[in-house]
């Protein structure tokens, strides 16, 4: 064949019509090069797909997947539907896991860091990585520190959890953005306080009739979206044409607050007066049932109500439709959203919503709030989160030069924790820092080591599952859906083989490999939905079902019960950091939906999604209400410097129409400085913006009351929207412009609505 | 000739929270490319399902809505009769709007004539860093440049359900059987995909239903696409 | 130049753009259509594996392309498959120390694709397979070739020429039933 094949003609034919032609015509573009098996699995055919159930680690919701593999790739992912979870379904970035696996710039082998920040990698044998660590860990004796995530493995933190044990080591810290911002710990500590264990509520949303979300983004960014969405679909439409009522409070439009039947823009920090002002106002009337108002009459506290609507942005009627609202329907619930948890009144914020959910009787009801199911006994159990507390203990051993031995894994604190925490100084004072992540995050930048696990789609294990829903107990179970993609070492074998040379260690870690001791947690789990009388039965189902669960719920027992004596609702409106007069606006910082922390930010599917409010993709943005930015004088595209008293960020304007006139709300995800090639050096992390200071419990850091300034710099990058950028009544010289289908769908929907009615 | 079946999707505005699920699980079924930044900037964004958030009302009382737009499957289709060489037909036998890309020269105009704008015009040839290009589903061709390309309503699927080994090509098609791959994905359940042909399938059961719309109907294009709108509530006041 | 010659010098020039672009289209038909090359390339397998010697040994095409009756695609067979005899059956031969070298070696033989269906046209074997279409109606008479050539030119026409004479011609005449 001559060297002028089509597809070089059709590139040196590049102008006229001839391309245009034949441009469809790409008859011999393969996109993956096939190879036949050497030896193919059992129950291979090709051309026909095989499925693997496993879980979804992109969040700690612990979604079941199935993966769908066509001759030996995993090709899509879809929700399990036997799984409690999440029933079928899966959202954006779940189904973005098949990315991670696929990256382009996974590091595919162990690697040595000379010099930590110079980004430039060493290859090394995995037995030489292994030896080095393991005389790492040695001489480091109990002077050790592990990092985990919230979405690394459950069966990866008890192992790292014997491991430190048995070293004499404080236990693992798990604590990353995505479980600080939503909130995890003061949650959980929120529900020992009133129902006396530390797990995350449970909230049965899909059969209350009567919702008031304050700030839970439950369909965006909220603990476990995908469950949470299914069940805002079921609450939707419920038997009998009943159809639920839903009222959210959040400063900003969240895509919670657009499905919403009514949101109200109260003033950032003022959710628990809100709820105590319904409180008292269910006391004061005289709508609901007696014990209700009994009840409310106990627990309201004491609160000045002529102060209320000032201090929150909700008038006097307003609020006591709400609390009529709220003392007569039949299933009422409230959830305690995000913003509560990153206030210093965090622990006074939560209680007074929960207790609106004690007054009206909705403790251990269906429709009600309850705790996350227990597992029974001889189960794991879900790993704890760790506090923001936890995290000031560890950044003071490893400045105090109490740690030698740094290892991280699902975490990125050099990412995700404020500057103010000086994490990277703070890593000079730790003789060797080992990053166990596949891809080059800012963490592993400053490492001596990356020991790169596999990708979940790669990898074994479990995870328990919290919230749960409908009282049913889960254990996700975790299986490899492809043959590794490179000679990436699980880190649980490296845990073990290393445990193995350590005396005080290998006791406790006795097993060969992850998988040996996997399956001696299964073998012991109780009968479960999925049956198995012997071990090695138990074990298949485990993986083939997608993990443990009950067929009936068994948990209600724990915590079901409304507490016999709770103390009475004290709420203040939370205390903000920066001068209001210097300051002016308040900061309302939200998870990003699609990149959530930023963990997502790596992988094009999500970068290139628009967001769900702003149609915007590939960038951090500030949103500001249409009149703030005109007083400004800003408009979409002009970048601003937003200053909080911790630090500044630049980013593009997005003019938001659905946000109050006094804040600005940026999204969490970008300003990545590595990552790979999708996320590095792009955007801003708004985290820059917040500081150190933690409440009395120092759950979380305080990341909810910040107040900023907003100054023009006078350049411009316009933003990737997806939406139409013409202005209604411009006339653009354009066929059908968006904006045009917009005004044909307003006027069908007008008719639909004159039909109607 | 009577259509065998007559694929439907129904849209329940009321359950849609425009959480994207839907749109990427459509790139990752369909071999959709992303746009990059500059591209998207450009007008040049690509996704064959568009979540269209519009607003109503203003500053406080103003509300968010989401309407996913994609090829709303015209009984009476625009884009059909404009297109030069056939690529852009009609499939009787599915009640589908195909489009042939074999046959697509990139004129164009049926993008130009649909007035839903769900169809997107390959700018250039699409790119997959390697190994991203492992993922790609070896049931759907990737589209080279200068080809309009649209959501077929996961044609893959129905095909593979069809072209049963037995060799049972032509009977109709029944819910359980299967699922495109939005409404697959969908968390609230927004999306329902059925056969109209079927009276015992879940989208015969719910249309004619009174909150149904469908887009520009008054252009005479006889979508497949029926969208329920937002209801109203029964609790409370 | 007055209005009406620089009309007449575009009006020149946009009939040259016609005529390059035409001629253009006509080599680019050429190319596509016509050049043999559509056909794929059979010389360079890297094993000249013996279909005749198989098939007068009484094997089955189904044998070793196992997918053929309940899957899309016929199939390659693995290494493995082949040293299932081959561990045992004519093992001096030079060719078939070749194929036991890639076993040794535990590599994918890379065989060379005989018939290349464009990447827009999806065929789906096992429905051929039950209405009882036999292997060679497409594929030739493959037990009497050593080295498996193309026997047939896989166009489209080809294609409807068959799905014609059928009694469901309408719904086997549906673009979509092939093309996605």
């Amino acid at each position: 064949m001559t060297s002028l094949t089509r597809r070089h003609f059709l590139k040196i034919s590049a102008a006229g019509t001839a391309t245009v032609i034949l441009a469809g015509c790409d008859t011999d573009e393969r996109w993956v090069e096939l190879e036949p098996y050497v030896q193919p699995p059992l129950e291979q055919i090709s051309g026909i797909a095989s499925w693997y159930a496993t879980s979804c680690r992109q969040c700690p919701a612990g979604c079941g997947i199935i993966a769908r593999v066509m001759n030996g790739r995993a090709v899509k992912l879809e929700g399990n539907p036997e799984h409690p979870v999440n029933r079928g379904r899966l959202c954006a970035r779940g189904q973005s896991e098949l990315q991670v696996l696929y990256h382009p710039d996974r590091v595919t082998g162990a690697v040595f860091q000379a010099e930590r920040g110079s980004r430039e990698y060493e290859p090394v044998a995995w037995n030489e990585a292994i030896n080095t660590l393991y005389e790492r860990l040695n001489e480091a004796g109990s002077r050790v520190a592990v990092w985990l995530g919230s979405s690394t493995s459950d069966h990866l933190y008890d192992l790292f959890r014997r491991f430190t044990e048995a070293i004499g080591a404080p236990a693992p810290v798990r604590f990353d953005l995505y479980s600080a911002i939503n909130g995890y710990s003061a949650l959980s500590s929120a529900s020992a306080q009133m129902l006396g264990r530390s797990t995350l509520p449970a909230y049965d949303l899909g059969r209350a009739d009567m919702v008031f979300s304050f700030g839970a983004d439950f369909v965006g960014s909220w603990l476990s979206t995908t469950g949470y969405s299914v069940e805002y679909g079921r609450f939707r439409s419920q038997p009998n044409n009943q159809r639920g009522y839903l009222v959210h409070f959040e400063p900003r439009m969240s895509p919670t607050g657009a499905a919403a039947d009514q949101w109200l823009p109260i003033v950032p920090g003022s959710e628990a007066l809100v709820a105590q002002a319904i409180a008292r106002l269910i006391a004061d009337g005289d709508t609901g049932s007696a014990e209700r108002i009994e009840r409310a009459a106990a627990l309201a506290g004491e609160i000045n109500l002529e102060a209320v609507p000032g201090a929150t942005g909700v008038s006097m009627e307003q609020l006591e439709r709400l609390a009529r609202l709220f003392a007569r329907a039949e299933r009422p619930l409230a959830l305690p959203g995000s913003p509560l948890t990153g206030q210093p009144n965090a622990a006074q914020a939560i209680a007074a919503v929960q207790m609106l959910n004690v007054i009206v009787g909705a403790v251990g009801q269906p429709g009600g709030m309850s705790l996350s199911s227990a597992l029974p006994e001889g189960a794991p159990a879900a790993a704890p989160i760790s506090t923001f507390a936890d995290v000031q203990a560890l950044l003071g051993r490893i400045n105090g030069g109490e740690v030698d031995v740094l290892l991280v894994h699902g975490a990125n604190p050099a990412y995700e924790l404020p500057p103010g925490a000086g994490f990277t100084d703070a890593l000079q004072n730790v003789g060797y820092v080992v990053s166990f992540n596949p891809l080059v995050d800012e963490t592993a930048v400053w490492a001596d080591a990356i020991l790169p696990d596999r990708t979940p789609l790669e990898s074994w294990g479990y995870n328990v599952v919290t919230p749960t829903f409908q009282g049913v107990p889960v254990i996700s179970s975790q299986q490899p859906v492809v043959t590794p993609l490179y000679d990436v070492r699980p880190t649980g074998d490296v845990l073990l083989t290393v445990a193995r040379g350590i005396p005080a260690a290998a006791s406790a870690l006795p097993w060969t490999d992850e998988v040996a001791y996997l399956q001696e947690v299964v073998a012991g789990l109780p009968a479960g939905a999925q049956g198995g009388d012997d071990a090695a039965v138990r074990w298949a189902r485990f993986l083939q079902h997608g993990g443990w669960w009950t067929d009936a719920p068994t948990g209600e027992e724990a915590g079901a019960e409304a507490p016999e004596a709770a103390a009475p609702i004290t709420a203040s409106a939370a205390e903000f950091q920066g001068d209001a007069g210097e300051y002016p606006y308040f900061l309302h910082l939200y998870l990003s939906p699609l990149l959530g922390d930023g963990s997502g930010a790596a992988v094009p599917w999500l970068q290139g999604t628009p967001d769900p409010m702003t149609t915007v993709s590939w960038r951090t943005w500030v949103e500001i209400n249409p009149r703030t930015a005109e007083e400004l004088g800003l408009s979409h595209s002009d970048v601003v410097r937003i200053t909080s008293p911790h630090g500044e960020i630049e980013a593009s304007v997005y003019v938001y129409p659905a946000i109050r006139p006094d804040t600005i709300a940026i999204p969490f995800g970008q300003g990545h400085e590595a990552f790979g090639r999708y996320a590095r050096n792009r955007g801003a992390n708004p985290l820059r913006l917040v500081g150190m200071d933690a409440g009395e419990d120092a759950a979380s850091f305080n990341w909810a009351n910040l107040r900023v300034k907003i100054e023009r710099t006078g350049s411009e990058k316009a933003l990737a929207r997806f939406e139409s950028t013409i202005e209604p009544g411009e006339h653009a010289h354009l066929p059908l412009s968006y904006g045009a289908v917009h005004e044909r769908i307003e006027e069908v929907e007008e008719n639909v609505e004159m039909e109607q009615e | 000739m009577a259509e065998n079946n007559k694929w439907t999707m129904i849209v329940d505005l009321d359950k849609c929270t425009g959480c994207n699920a839907c749109v990427v699980a459509c790139h990752a079924e369909n071999n959709v490319p992303i746009a990059n930044e500059e591209e998207v900037i450009k007008g040049r964004g690509l996704h064959w399902i568009r979540i269209e958030r519009y607003w109503e009302g203003e500053y406080p009382d103003i509300k968010a809505r989401f309407l996913p737009v994609f090829c709303q499957q015209c009984g009476n289709a625009p884009c059909e009769p404009v297109c030069p060489t056939y690529a852009s037909y009609h499939s009787d036998e599915e009640g589908l709007n195909g489009q042939i890309y074999a046959r697509c020269v990139g004129t164009r105009y049926c993008g130009n004539n649909c007035p839903y704008k769900v169809r997107f015009f390959n700018w250039r040839a699409p790119e997959f860093d390697e190994p991203l290009n492992q993922q790609l589903n070896p049931d759907v061709p990737v589209r080279g440049a200068g080809v309009m390309e649209k959501c077929t309503f996961c044609i893959q699927r129905i095909q593979r359900v069809r072209q049963t080994p037995e060799g049972d090509y032509g009977p109709m098609t029944r819910d359980g059987d299967l699922q495109t791959a939005c409404t697959q994905a969908c968390p609230s359940d927004a999306l329902i995909f059925g056969n109209l042909n079927d009276p015992e399938s879940r989208v015969s059961r719910m249309l004619p239903n009174d909150r149904q719309a469908r887009l520009l109907e008054h252009l005479g294009t006889e979508p497949a696409v029926y969208y329920l709108k937002g209801g109203t509530t029964n609790v409370g006041e | 130049m007055s209005l009406l010659a620089s009309l007449a010098s575009r009006r020149r020039i946009l009939a040259g753009v016609a005529v390059l672009a035409l001629v253009l289209v006509l080599i680019a038909v050429y190319l596509l259509f016509i050049n043999p090359d559509v056909l794929g390339a059979s010389d360079d397998q890297p094993i000249a594996f013996n279909h005749q010697a198989h098939a007068q040994n009484g094997i089955q095409c189904q044998y070793c392309h196992t997918g053929v009756d309940n899957s899309p695609v016929a199939g390659i067979p693995s290494v493995y498959l082949c040293m299932g005899c081959h561990e045992y059956v004519a093992t001096e031969h030079p060719e078939i120390q070749e194929l036991t070298g890639y076993w040794e070696r535990q590599e994918p033989i890379p065989w060379q694709r005989v018939y290349d269906l464009p990447s827009f046209a999806f065929f789906n074997h096992a429905p051929h397979i039950s209405a009882g279409v036999s292997c060679g109606s497409c594929h030739g008479d493959v037990a009497n070739m050593t080295v498996a050539e193309p026997a047939v030119e896989m166009t489209m026409g080809f294609c409807l020429d068959c799905h014609a004479e059928q009694e469901n011609k309408d719904a086997l005449y549906d673009c979509l039933i092939c093309h996605r």
